[in-house]
């Protein structure tokens, strides 16, 4: 009874974060992939859910994710939800620190 | 597939003079096609996806470009590797008000959206790799790139 409880707020406490690109192929599964990594690593592999999407689908996805990680040019305005850079995930500058806020966001 | 199947001795090409990067990408598209790698939809469908969603990478190091499009204009898969003679400007993947002066060029041709996920991870892995990406840069011959390329690409 209390082990399914447990599973329940487990479940409920889990986080999307979107990355897209243009053609959801090479790089937002790349970034997707990465990220989720660096996230197991820090012990958010149960909690966190990172799908890698087509920039066409963005609005339909925008109103269910937690986390928007962007690799194409972020729109004038922004969004609702929080936006982070996924190119340091490529390039590999700045990597550590995009991480550490998409993890401050996480813990919220 | 492995990252290396991807590679082609006859795609790795050296001191590619070229002054634009849609020159490039056509000069690339056309010798893709003559080997039927890609249909003929490709190089229009390369050179505008590049114009919309820029691939230029501002890594630490060397700088890379990593053009490509829908899987639907490709007939197999493979990666053109272009070392240029002299830097040419790309637009930067998520900034397009800046330039990146690319000096290498990986010329991505995917014709599956799931299935060579570990061949970018693993391509990608290099970007950030400043002895390996000057390895590159300095290969004298298309077997020593491919090794620089290959040595220790298991890094996820």
């Amino acid at each position: 009874m209390s082990f399914n409880k447990g599973r329940k707020d487990e479940k409920m406490k889990t986080k999307t974060i979107i990355v897209a690109c243009g053609g959801g192929i090479a790089t937002s599964q790349t970034v997707a992939v990465k990220l989720e990594n660096l996230l197991k690593q820090r012990g958010f592999g149960q909690s966190v859910n990172v799908e890698a999407i087509n920039i066409n689908s963005l609005s339909t996805y925008l109103k269910s994710a937690d986390i928007y990680v962007s690799i194409t040019q972020v729109r004038e305005g922004g969004y609702d939800i929080p936006v982070f850079s996924g190119i340091p995930f490529l390039t590999g500058i700045g990597a550590e620190s995009e991480l550490e806020k998409i993890i401050e966001v996480l813990k919220k | 597939m492995a990252l290396m199947d991807l590679f082609r001795e006859d795609l790795i090409f050296f001191d590619i003079e070229v002054n634009s990067r849609e020159e490039l990408l056509t000069y690339i598209a056309q010798i893709l096609e003559t080997h039927n790698l890609v249909k003929n939809s490709f190089k229009e469908a390369i050179i505008a996806r590049e114009e919309t969603f820029p691939t230029g990478l501002p890594t630490e190091s060397i700088k890379v470009a990593i053009p490509h499009t829908d899987i639907k204009h490709v007939l197999k898969s493979c990666i053109t590797i272009c070392r240029l003679k002299k830097p040419i400007d790309f637009l930067e993947m998520g900034n397009h008000s800046r330039t990146v002066p690319v000096e290498i060029v990986f010329v991505l041709a995917l014709d599956d959206e799931k299935n060579h996920l570990q061949a970018l991870q693993q391509l990608i892995g290099l970007f950030s790799e400043r002895d390996r990406m000057e390895n590159i840069r300095n290969a004298t011959n298309q077997d020593e790139l491919l090794q620089s390329i290959l040595q220790g690409a298991n890094v996820i």
